[in-house]
């Protein structure tokens, strides 16, 4: 596929997890519709929920993950269309850099991108749904850190196999939303358990879970990937 | 190396899922299920005196669902009819002309 | 149901599938005796299933929808096991035969399961009484269908049948990945505001009648498969070659 010394695995992962980062800051425009996208999801789940202050605060886990989970699919998309729109793909693999650098530096990138917009998120549910942040902290962190990183793994996979088909925009949630319910499961109950009482000590299984399917995913898309990003 | 990795990644990430156990379920009662609402077009009268072998058995246990004959029917029907019109698709689909591959 | 029983099942049809797609001389007669055979032991079940066998013993007359219900849902889960077979086999040798062993047996395995999901929701409500509960089984069913219809959506939208083929592979094992996680998970999640709907053991004659509505419809997984993979491949041969220069009549080459 390429000629020439391939750069280290690892190396490689981070030099296209900055040059992410990179476009990231230079289209500054996008991220900020990014950010607003989600809040105003967040902002119409309370309007469609009405003023039960209760089953808000109730349900808040859920809405914040679900928010996430629609402004996933904009990032997961564009995430691929920048490369596909002058080859630039191509152009990483004929430079020498692994397709499962690509991957894990994409995988990555995304998630970073996905776990600093739950964070924008969480104070913005404290205003809206009067949740408590303060009773695991870093168990939260984890849990959205670890929910990111297990959308992006497959959805990258998937992103790159969906630029380019017809109707990509409909194509990415039909393909990816199925897989991640298991996700969608674990890290749900993973925030209630951290927000409200955990009577029977289940965060730790739901964490366990989450960390499992992070692992699943970015195995097998490590394995996929190159297969994927031949035909590209 | 790399892929001796992966195989421990993986392994790890199924002992990691298998080490969550499913709690158990508790000891199973029969429950008292009250008659479900049948639809009125319920054909045929239970065939009850068919079965008086089955009847017995399952006499002694509480809960027991009576009747519900249009559901059992609509179901075969669906997999008779499902089974079909699927059958017909294909044949209505049916490629014209050599099949690939008969040439060589 | 003894454990090895799915794993023969799957041996069975795709065997049955590889001396159909190899041997070229048992292409023509052995989908016609199967078809005769099955549709034979699916009068039989209709039978057996409503009349000769004895009523359950907690759903009575209605546990004798499980007859043609269970059947159908474990015939998905061979098509889809099916499905991922030749998904792996295209990544290791690219060729266009599993290829089109892949998008048979997935739009066949959606047949059997929308079929089996219906019919499942059809039980739940005398069982239940509603039309959908938030069991396990149920949920997880849905959501391998789901997976598996946005698979065949995927490839109806790429035109490319390269890249449709490896692109459609990946996304047919990580579909198929994400199967077992989705079943444990809900099961899970479910068990713990939910009791866990029993089973108790089967008596003899359910489990024959079950056995017999497997084995039916097995023949019918498998005449299937062979003709939406006949399907497939006139398709391909459509796509990949060029029309000849003078079409005969009344044939549209897509």
């Amino acid at each position: 596929m390429s000629v020439g010394p391939r750069v280290p695995l690892l190396k490689a992962a981070w030099l296209v997890l900055l040059k992410d980062w990179q476009i990231e800051w230079r289209t500054r425009a996008r991220l900020t519709a990014l950010i607003f996208f989600a809040l105003s999801t967040l902002l119409l789940f309370s309007f469609a929920m009405g003023p039960d202050t209760d089953a808000l605060r109730r349900h808040a886990p859920g809405y914040l993950w679900l928010a996430l989970f629609f402004a996933s699919v904009l990032s997961l998309g564009e995430s691929f269309r920048i490369e596909s729109e002058n080859q630039a793909l191509l152009g990483l693999i004929l430079n020498p850099v692994e397709p499962r650098a690509i991957f894990l530096g994409k995988v990555f990138g995304n998630a970073s991108l996905l776990f600093g917009l739950s964070l924008l998120l969480l104070p913005v549910a404290v205003a809206l749904y009067d949740i408590e942040l303060s009773k695991a902290p870093g168990s939260l962190l984890l849990v959205l850190l670890l929910g990111s990183i297990g959308i992006s793994a497959p959805g990258i996979v998937y992103s790159a196999i969906s630029a380019n088909a017809r109707a990509r925009d409909v194509m990415l949630p039909l393909l990816l939303f199925p897989v991640l319910v298991p996700l969608l499961l674990a890290s749900v109950n993973a925030t209630r358990f951290c927000l409200g009482p955990d009577a029977q000590n289940q965060l730790p299984s739901w964490l366990k879970l989450l960390t499992a399917f992070d692992l699943i995913y970015l195995s097998v898309g490590f394995l996929l990937f190159p297969k994927v990003a031949e035909e590209d | 190396m790399k892929w001796f990795a992966l195989l421990a990644t993986l392994s790890f990430a199924s002992f990691a899922l298998a080490d969550i156990a499913v709690p158990k379920p508790e000891p199973f009662v029969a429950p008292v299920v009250a008659a479900p609402e049948v639809p009125a077009v319920t054909p045929t009268p239970s065939p009850a005196p068919l079965h008086p072998q089955g009847i017995e058995k399952a006499m002694p246990s509480m809960g027991v669902i009576d009747g519900g004959w249009a559901y059992v029917y609509a179901c075969y029907f669906l997999a008779i009819g499902g089974t079909f019109f699927y059958g017909l698709s294909l044949f209505l689909r049916r490629p014209t002309g050599p099949l690939p591959g008969a040439q060589s | 149901m003894p454990s090895w029983a799915p794993l023969a099942a799957l041996v069975v049809v795709v065997g049955l599938i590889v001396l159909h797609l190899a041997v070229r001389s048992t292409r023509t007669w052995v989908w016609k005796v199967l078809t005769g055979l099955g549709s034979l032991m699916l009068v039989a079940l209709v039978y057996f299933g409503l009349f000769w066998a004895p009523p359950e013993a907690f759903m009575s007359d209605v546990g004798r929808i499980i007859y043609v219900h269970v059947p159908f849902v474990w015939m998905c889960m061979l098509a889809f096991t099916v499905n991922v077979g030749a998904a792996l086999a295209y990544l290791f040798k690219k060729s266009w035969r599993t290829d089109a062993l892949a998008e048979s047996s997935a739009e066949v395995g959606v047949f059997f399961g929308a079929t089996g999901v219906l019919m499942g929701s059809i039980w739940a409500r005398p069982t239940w009484g509603v039309w959908w509960d938030w069991d396990p089984r149920l949920i997880s069913t849905t959501v391998m269908l789901l997976v598996y219809v946005g698979y065949l959506a995927f490839r109806s939208f790429t035109e490319d049948p390269e890249r449709r083929a490896a692109w459609s592979a990946a996304a047919a094992i990580l579909g198929y990945v994400s199967l077992p996680i989705t079943w444990f998970s809900v099961q899970w999640w479910n068990s713990l505001h939910q009791r866990q709907s029993g089973s108790g053991t089967m008596d003899k004659p359910i489990r024959v009648v079950y056995f017999w509505g497997a084995v039916s419809f097995l023949t019918f997984l498998f005449v299937f498969i062979v003709k939406r993979y006949e399907i497939a491949r006139a398709r391909q041969t459509g796509a990949l070659e060029l029309p000849p220069l003078e079409a005969p009549k009344g044939q549209v080459t897509t």
